[in-house]
């Protein structure tokens, strides 16, 4: 029996202490791996959604038989109510069916850990379900709703259109007193780093350096392109630039061995990690305020 | 002939993806010479959809496509990325820091302090 001791990760924490947090959890339950594993949750408080949301789709990614053990009653009750064990599934439902499952979450201040399958109609119908309640649920201000929606429609586009992954995963939690909302978007697919070698594009300037491939692609370099037009790209880079630089919010992104992380222009950062760390699959964690800066405007950040 | 087609019929009020947008194409009757897209009731219009709609209007030879109903954000959404087609890319990301870790412990450090 392999006991992992779960941090208390609070609500103060920063992204990338949340990050340290995880990627120790990780390692320490796949070396465990073949073993019986425990998450030993005797030092838990809290748990940043930034945190439990990774940490729930590692577990559903690989299928480990793990027992959560010393849970306080109250944080059970709510991974119960965020479905920490088995995630929310939406499987081509009828929008009318969608929604009347996601409406139990109108009045609450989270969308538990969702599942949803890749398919034309089945990804969109639940991102545009899901942008209503996050929206009702935070009371989001009229200049951040378009935003909210200009995020969820790209960069589940992009899972769609590049990753490979049968399902996409999100999690959203209302944090009232920082005035913000914490969304998760991740994927099981074939990682950016893995999308531009299957491809076989970039292959010289990103030289087996994942951390490259995360930087082409936060800058819009598409596999997809037309041959006359860069039509394409334009998702993450601009997501970002409105996200941080417009809103003053918060952007980070795992995918296989690299992370990329953008707070402010001096926390602006790619890395490489490929000797200890790799992720199944694309996560994005967005931080973004519910009011915006005065004078803000979303169509600024459109290129 | 003219053909209106009202997108919300189709897409409810959110036009998100590429995928979406290239189903258009089997809604326009071959026999239209005039096609209205009518945004009545459409609130959002993502960027992908929109550049995958810019390709299905430049693409279909012979057909005027005109609209109708468009908010303030749709129409501007429609002139950005009509503009991007015809200019070079400029990037508004500022510079980032490439960094590389060999090791956990490493990492830890850095990330404990950023």
């Amino acid at each position: 029996m392999e006991r992992v001791i779960i941090p208390n990760v609070s609500e103060s924490e920063h992204i990338g202490s949340i990050f340290n947090h995880l990627v120790q959890v990780v390692e320490q339950t796949r070396h465990a791996s073949g073993n019986a594993i425990v998450w030993d949750f005797s030092d838990v408080t809290f748990l940043h959604p930034f945190f439990l949301a990774p940490l729930a789709i590692f577990r559903q990614q690989k299928d480990l038989d793990i027992r959560c053990e010393n849970i306080t009653l109250q944080m059970q009750s709510y991974l119960n109510s965020i479905h920490f064990d088995r995630m929310l599934h939406f499987e081509n439902a009828a929008r009318e069916t969608a929604e009347q499952v996601m409406a139990q979450y109108a009045d609450q201040s989270y969308i538990p850990l969702c599942s949803f399958s890749m398919t034309d109609e089945n990804k969109d119908t639940f991102s545009s379900i899901a942008r209503n309640i996050i929206v009702r649920q935070a009371n989001v201000s009229a200049a951040v709703t378009t935003p909210v929606s200009y995020f969820l429609s790209e960069l589940i586009d992009n899972i769609y259109e590049h990753s490979g992954s049968p399902n996409g995963y999100l999690f959203s939690q209302y944090i009232e007193n920082e005035q913000c909302i914490d969304l998760c978007i991740a994927d099981s697919g074939i990682t950016i780093p893995g999308n531009y070698k299957r491809v076989g594009l970039y292959q010289e300037e990103i030289d087996g350096d994942p951390a490259e491939a995360l930087r082409l692609a936060n800058e819009g370099r598409s596999t997809k392109n037309r041959p006359d037009a860069e039509n394409r790209g334009y998702g993450i880079s601009t997501s970002k630039c409105m996200l941080v630089e417009g809103l003053g919010g918060s952007f980070f992104m795992l995918s296989g061995s690299a992370f990329h992380r953008y707070e402010r222009q001096s926390l602006n950062y790619y890395a490489d990690i490929s000797r200890f760390f790799h992720w199944n699959g694309t996560l994005i964690l967005l931080r973004i305020p519910v009011n915006a800066p005065d004078g803000f405007n979303y169509i600024d950040y459109l290129e | 002939m003219t053909q209106t087609i009202r997108l919300y019929d189709i897409y409810h009020a959110d036009l998100f993806s590429r995928a979406k947008a290239n189903q258009l194409v089997n809604h326009i009757s071959p026999k239209a010479d005039t096609v209205i897209l009518d945004f009545e009731g459409i609130t959002f219009m993502s960027r992908s959809f929109t550049d995958e709609l810019y390709n299905l209007v430049n693409t279909m030879q012979g057909k005027v496509f005109r609209y109708t109903g468009r908010n303030d954000d749709i129409r501007v959404m429609m002139e950005k990325v009509a503009d991007g087609r015809t200019r070079e890319r400029k990037l508004g990301i500022p510079p980032a820091q490439m960094l590389f870790f060999d090791t956990q412990s490493k990492l830890a450090d850095f990330l404990v302090v950023q």
